[in-house]
This record gives C-alpha cells, structure tokens and sequence, in this order.
C-alpha cells in the first residue's frame, strides 16, 4: 500500500503541473501580447471606419449591403439561416415610447485584440501587420467555426454552400470577375476590401453610400478625417467593456 | 497476485455475423452522412450563422467524457490502488480509445474542409486552445494505445507506468476541452472558469456510468461471469460524481443570475427556453441527477445490478443534456450588440435562431455509435479484452497473496483462447 500511497501524491503533483501548463500555456501567450501593447499593427499604419449613425437616416437603399456583396461576391442563397453578409444593415427599436428606430451598419470590427484570431486553431485568421486589418487565409481554414462562436460581433459568415448554387445574379446583384470566388466550408468576412485599399481607393461601402455616413482612413495618421472624428470623442465602439479595440467606430451611438 | 485469464470470443455464432451486418450498415450511415456533408456544404446541415457548432458537436464533448470514465476504471488499479478492477483494466482501456477515436472523427467529419485534417499539425497558433488539442489529442490516444498493448502483453512495470501517464493525459484533454468553450467571454452562457472543471467531473460520472453499461452488457452476451461487486463500487463512484456534476453546474448558472446580462441569458435556459428549459430541468436535473441520486441510496435499489443500470443509463441520458447546454443555447440566444434596442436584420442579429439537427446530422450521429459498436465487437474478437471470468479480489486479499504466489506469477504465461469457451455472443 505504501507504494500505491506515493503513487498517488506523484500523480497529484503531475495531474496539478501539468493542468497548470494547460491553463498557463495559451492564458501566457495572451498576456505577453498584452505587454506588447496589443496584438495589431506592428508598423505604424492601422486603418479604421468611421460610421455617422446620423447620416445612416435610411435615406437609401441599403447601398452599402449590396455594394459589399457586388464588389467581393459574398453570396446569397435566399436562405436567411445560411446567406452570407461581410456587412448587413441591423434596424434597431429603442425600447423608450416615441423614439424613433435607428439604423446601423455592423461589418467586422477589425479587433487590435481579436478573439477570432486567438482561437483560430491554424493561424488562418491573422492580423496584417502592416495596417492592422483582419484577414482569413481561406486556404488554411479547416472550417472547425471556433472563430464565429469566439466573434463578439457575429461578424464571420461560413460558406455554407457552392458558389454555383449561389443566387447573386438572379437576385440582381452583379458579380465582380476580379474578385474570386469564395472556397466552399470555409469562414469569410469583411477585409475592408484590401483590392480597392491598395489601389488607393476606398472600401465598395464607403464609396457607395449616398449619405456620406461611412468615413474611411488611417487612424494613425492624426491629419486623416477618421483621426481626427475619432479625437472628437464623440465616436463609440459597439461591446467596449470586451475591451476587443474595435477599429470601427460609430458616431451617434 | 492473482491471475487472471483474458480470452477472445470465438465469434462463429449466426447471432454474431447478424450483429456485425447490421452494425456496418449502421456504421455506413457516419461515413456517407460525412462525405455528403463535405460535398454539398453546410447548408444540409441544421446549422445557420448563429449555431455554428451544432449536434456533432455535443456528441463530440459526449464521447471525449465517455472516455475519461473508461480511463478511470482501467487507472483505479494502477493509481489509487484498487487492484480488484486489472481484471477490467483492458476491455475499460480499449473503450476509452475507442471513444476518443469516435469523438475525432465526429469532431473531423464536422469540419467544413476534413480535407485538411493535417493542416494543425503543421500550422499551430498556441495561443488557441483547439490548436494546443490536436497534439493533446493525439498523445492521448498514442499513451492508450501503449498502455493498452503493456496491459495485453503483461508488462505490469509499463502498464502500470503508462496508466498513469495516461490518467494525467487525460486531466488535459477533458480541461482542455471544458476550455474550449469556456474562455469564449463573447456569449453570457460560454464564458465561465467552471466549465473545465464541470466538465472533467461530468466525463468521469458518465464514463463511468456507461462503462458500467458496456461491461454488463459483454459479459452477459458472451456468457461470462463478472462479480456483482464491481457494479457496486462503481456506482458509489458515480454517486459521489453525480453529487459533484450536479453541485457545480448549480452554481455555474447561480452565478449567471448576479450579471444582468446573464439574468437574460438564464431566464432563457430556465424559463422560456422551451426545449432547452426542458432540458435544463427534466433531461438534467431529474433523469441525470435527482433519478440516480434516489435509485443509488435507496437501500431497496441501491444494489441490485438491474436498478444500478436503470440509474447508469439515466445519467448518461442527464450527461448528454448536460452537454446540450453547454453548447447549444449559447449559441442560440442573441448576442446583446446593442443593448437597450431589439435589432433586427437579414442576418438574424437579434433573434434567437432555433435550431434541430437535420437527415446528415442524424445519419451521422447514429452512424458513429454504430461504428464504434461495430469496432467493440470485432476488438472482442481479435484482442483478448475480456477476462473468462472477472473476480472481484479486494486489494488486501490480493496484496497476500501476491506474496505468496510472488516467484511463481513470474513464470506465469497468459493462456490466450484458453478457458472455458464462451458459447454464443452478440452485441
């Protein structure tokens, strides 16, 4: 029995070190990031949105909904439970008497600290060092959608079904030939349409919105309009006490 | 030491070949549920933009619990000195790998692209808790598979080294896998520093449960003896275990009541969840918890083998909503994006999505328990798991004759096939 005794406090000790290891291991690499500064941009380009709620007065067709899907090919089946959206517009009804409902455009937030890309179990989901945003590298993605639950924004869409079955053009959105299409079983989002950024353009959304309520930029740069909108104070960001940084910012919240 | 005599069944009977049929075809159903899943996509599935880890996922965090409690039977020998249960150690080691190996690949077969299965291997992000898995995972089922060739070949010194290794082992994959779920801060009812606890208590109470289950049901159907004393012990462990599940997943969701937010999210589970209310308090609390509580201290129930399997199977069925909660209604309810407005939008911001598992769900659920019985049945045939006759050999009886016997257990081969030859078998 003796010999069992010693065993047991041997197995205490290993079964306590090595659950330790287990919480320690992953919790330590989130606090190192954390030390740094935060897990964004390294150089010192981080671009951001700005978003006027309002300017966002419903005086339109929801043009940044359908500019996004045009200009990336997101694809619409006609299925509410499976229609992907990288930005969708959200109605919001005050419980308040006599209020009157809002209107807010939700899109990936492009989190300096993105749950997303912690959980990510392949490193397809990654911040870009250079300005900050949030890409998916859709060739390493298993399709495990850890990242959709971790999202504290809803904002990842899996492709639920093949781009042929995809109803864009019959549903009257025209589809972009220089853009790809997107791999079946694997997560996608808004990327702040890179193609257009490193043109020198702005994002589809931004461009088409006929009230001028998006505002695009670099938050680094303290001449840019989003800089300055953001040093106003007035902006907001959507969940703040996650503490996530989100790099959209809404004013008029 | 005593000796014990492990035997394969001879598997010749019509009952026998009939079974293994019938569990193949079964088993198809997990294979071709899983390719037309791959092929068409999600959409076949129930699954939408807001439940994303859907029924395969519950079945998943079912099996890799299922496991624990084998593991524990076959590590009660070798680490807590309960010598009487080497008799079980093997078929119970064999079962812990077997539901492992059934988790994966419920849990592979759900991916969007199983086609890269390797891809974490290569690519691993340590801060992700999935990602540091797939290595966890994996040891875990190579120290079982050694552990489990140690036990065959009778290398007491490895076996017994090995089965702890494996029980430490297995300490990470079930916290791990609670982790998984509960560091996800962005939903009321993830985020919680219990979960890994509750779930490594709740994978002991239902493997063991069903582990009880599973060696009643092999020794009756190839007609060998197992003393009635192992299903006794066992259930007082499943006792003490049951209190604990049930004592930790109270105060998980008492402590939800304190945020605002988590009163919205519990009134939900408690309340007007409908079907997952149901599951909460029926599925839960009375079938999982409060049924075997009473059946396992009723002196008129308690030790009789029929009403310990009643109370075994009744909190597997309570573990199994157990694992319903923790994964579905989390998902289910709708993120608080901006708090004081009700939000809608073609997206189902705002809604609490419904959500049931469809025809390829279902083809692949019942398919995995078929496939994993099916590889139980022919395991039993080729390995020699089951011992002719299991005795129950208290330690201390055990210990003395241990020594006495001591030079010649040495000496002592294993008689494979030998014994007396188990007659008809079926599931």
């Amino acid at each position: 029995m003796g010999k069992n005794e010693m065993d047991r406090r041997t197995f205490l000790k290993m079964g306590g070190l090595l659950a330790t290891g287990a919480v320690v291991a992953p919790g330590s690499q989130l606090l190192i990031a954390r030390a740094a500064g935060s897990s964004g941009a390294e150089g010192d380009k981080q671009y951001a949105m700005v978003i006027d709620l309002d300017r966002c007065n419903g005086d339109c067709d929801n043009e940044c909904e359908a500019a996004c899907r045009e200009e990336n090919n997101v694809p619409i089946y006609g299925d509410e439970r499976y229609d992907a959206y990288w930005l969708r517009m959200a109605e919001a009804k005050q419980h308040l008497p006599g209020a009157p409902d809002r209107r807010i455009p939700l899109l990936c937030m492009h989190c300096e600290d993105p749950p997303c890309v912690h959980v990510c179990v392949t490193k397809a989901s990654f911040v870009r060092k250079e300005d900050g945003i949030v890409l998916i590298d859709e060739h390493l993605c298993i399709g495990c959608r850890y990242c959709v639950i971790a999202c504290p924004y809803r904002a990842r869409s899996m492709i639920f079904r093949k781009w042929e079955d995809a109803k864009n053009e019959q549903m009257g959105f025209s589809v972009n030939p220089d853009q790809p299409e997107l791999m079946i079983g694997v997560a996608s989002k808004c990327h702040f349409c890179t193609h257009l950024i490193e043109k020198g353009e702005d994002p589809a959304c931004v461009q088409k919105c006929p009230n001028d309520a998006f505002v695009f930029g670099l938050a680094s740069d303290p001449d840019s309009e989003v800089a300055q909108m953001i040093a106003t104070g007035r902006t907001e960001v959507l969940r703040p006490v996650l503490e996530v940084e989100p790099n959209v910012h809404y004013m008029g919240l | 030491m005593a000796k014990y005599y492990f035997a394969t069944i001879r598997g010749k009977s019509a009952g026998y070949y009939a079974a293994v049929t019938a569990l193949a075809v079964v088993a198809s159903f997990w294979l071709i549920g899983s390719i037309v899943r791959f092929l068409m996509g999600y959409y076949i599935t129930g699954m939408s933009h807001s439940v994303t880890w859907s029924a395969d996922k519950v079945i998943f965090v079912l099996f890799v619990g299922l496991s624990a409690g084998s593991l524990l039977i076959s590590g009660l020998a070798a680490i807590f000195g309960q010598t009487q249960f080497k008799v079980l150690s093997r078929v119970a080691a064999f079962n812990s790998i077997l539901f492992m190996v059934g988790a994966l690949l419920i849990l592979i077969s759900s991916w969007g692209r199983p086609d890269r299965i390797f891809l974490p291997f290569y690519n691993i992000n340590p801060r992700s808790l999935l990602s540091l898995n797939a290595f966890i995972y994996s040891t875990y089922i190579t120290v079982g598979i050694l552990y489990l060739w140690a036990l065959i070949k009778q290398n007491d010194k490895v076996a017994r080294a090995l089965g702890i290794t494996a029980v430490v082992t297995a300490i990470f994959v079930h916290s791990g896998t609670g982790f998984i779920f509960g560091i996800i801060n962005a939903r009321e009812l993830f985020f919680s520093p219990i979960t890994p606890l509750a779930f490594v208590v709740a994978a002991l109470s239902s493997g063991t449960a069903l582990a009880m289950l599973v060696l009643y049901f092999s020794f009756k159907f190839t007609n060998r003896q197992i003393d009635r004393r192992f299903f006794e012990f066992l259930s007082r462990v499943m006792l003490g275990l049951i209190f604990v599940v049930a004592f930790l997943v109270t105060i998980e969701h008492l402590t939800h009541l304190y945020v605002p937010e988590g009163q919205h999210a519990e009134s939900f589970v408690m309340r007007n969840g409908g079907f997952y209310t149901f599951v909460f308090w029926v599925q839960f609390y009375l079938v999982g918890a409060i049924i075997p509580i009473v059946i396992l201290l009723n002196k008129g129930t308690r030790n009789r083998i029929g009403w310990i399997l009643v109370a075994s199977a009744c909190h597997v069925v309570g573990v199994l909503g157990e694992r319903i909660l923790f994964i579905l209604p989390g998902q289910v309810l709708a993120i608080p994006l901006m708090p004081g407005y009700e939000l809608t939008s073609p997206f189902l911001d705002g809604v609490n999505v419904s959500y049931y598992p469809r025809l390829v769900e279902w083809a692949q659920i019942i398919g995995i328990f078929g496939l994993l019985a099916l590889i139980y049945m022919l395991a039993i045939r080729i390995l020699p798991l089951l011992p002719v006759q299991a005795d129950y050999i208290a330690p201390a009886a055990a210990h003395a004759e241990e020594e006495a016997t001591e030079e010649e257990e040495e000496a002592a081969e294993e008689p494979e096939g030998a014994g007396p030859a188990p007659a008809e078998e079926e599931e």
